[in-house]
């Protein structure tokens, strides 16, 4: 992935197959601007199964407030960079 | 263990709910009728013999049942409800034989109210027929 830090591609990685399972859509390409209004299968359920497997993949939890500030992939990554997963 | 309507900041990995259950001809029969499947596998010991099980076997849907009843009751408890699960059946368990249920929670995210336990039914032998994995979500905390 061009134009973004190791540290970030390390991320995507990770996070595309999460995605790719819990959306069961093997061929979804993760973006920065990638957001649940663009995935059908990105429903209320599925975000929490989402959020559930991402904290379980990296070792963190996110709080109520990183989850509503996060708008799209790319502030998810971010959020990730900052707990320092990467 | 004591957790009476568990909200989720009570909830921590580690704990664990478990239930013993005797899968009586009456509960088989009664489970048959109720889900329309009277294979004979479940009814009929010579033709479940010669599908090569000691005897009549209890249907998984039934094993999985059991989980139900420590979920909503006990572990995460009434304030949850289901998201995910997903179950492996190991061992065929015989209609008359007591398998012991266990919940165990294996994490926990409360930014979206939700909860993860390991699902496991032993038998009497230490055989694991059933083990699996749920995610259980609290409507109101």
């Amino acid at each position: 992935m061009a134009g973004i830090s190791e540290a970030e591609a390390t991320i995507f990685t990770t996070i595309t197959p999460i995605f790719r399972t819990v959306l069961e859509d093997d061929s979804l390409e993760l973006t920065r601007s990638l957001d649940a209004h663009q995935v059908e299968a990105w429903d209320s359920l599925n975000h929490i199964t989402l959020v559930v497997e991402l904290e379980g993949a990296f070792g963190v939890q996110f709080t109520t407030d990183e989850l509503a500030a996060m708008a799209n992939i790319g502030d998810l990554v971010d959020c990730l960079l900052a707990k320092g997963v990467a | 263990m004591g957790l009476e309507a568990p909200k989720i900041e009570d909830i921590s990995p580690g704990q664990s709910a478990q239930r013993e259950f005797t899968f009586s001809p009456e509960i088989v029969a009664r489970f048959g009728d109720l889900v329309d499947d009277h294979a004979p596998v479940h009814f009929d010991a010579p033709f479940a013999q010669g599908q090569g099980f000691d005897g009549t076997i209890v249907h998984g849907y039934l094993l999985a049942g059991i989980f139900s009843g420590i979920l909503g009751q006990r572990l995460p408890g009434p304030y949850t409800v289901i998201n995910a699960l997903s179950l492996k059946y190991h061992h065929a368990v015989a209609v008359g034989e007591t398998v012991a249920f266990e919940a165990a929670v294996e994490q926990v995210s409360p930014a979206v109210g939700a909860v993860v336990l390991r699902l496991t039914a032993t038998k009497g032998n230490g055989d694991v027929a059933v083990s699996g994995r749920t995610t259980c979500s609290f409507r109101t905390t």
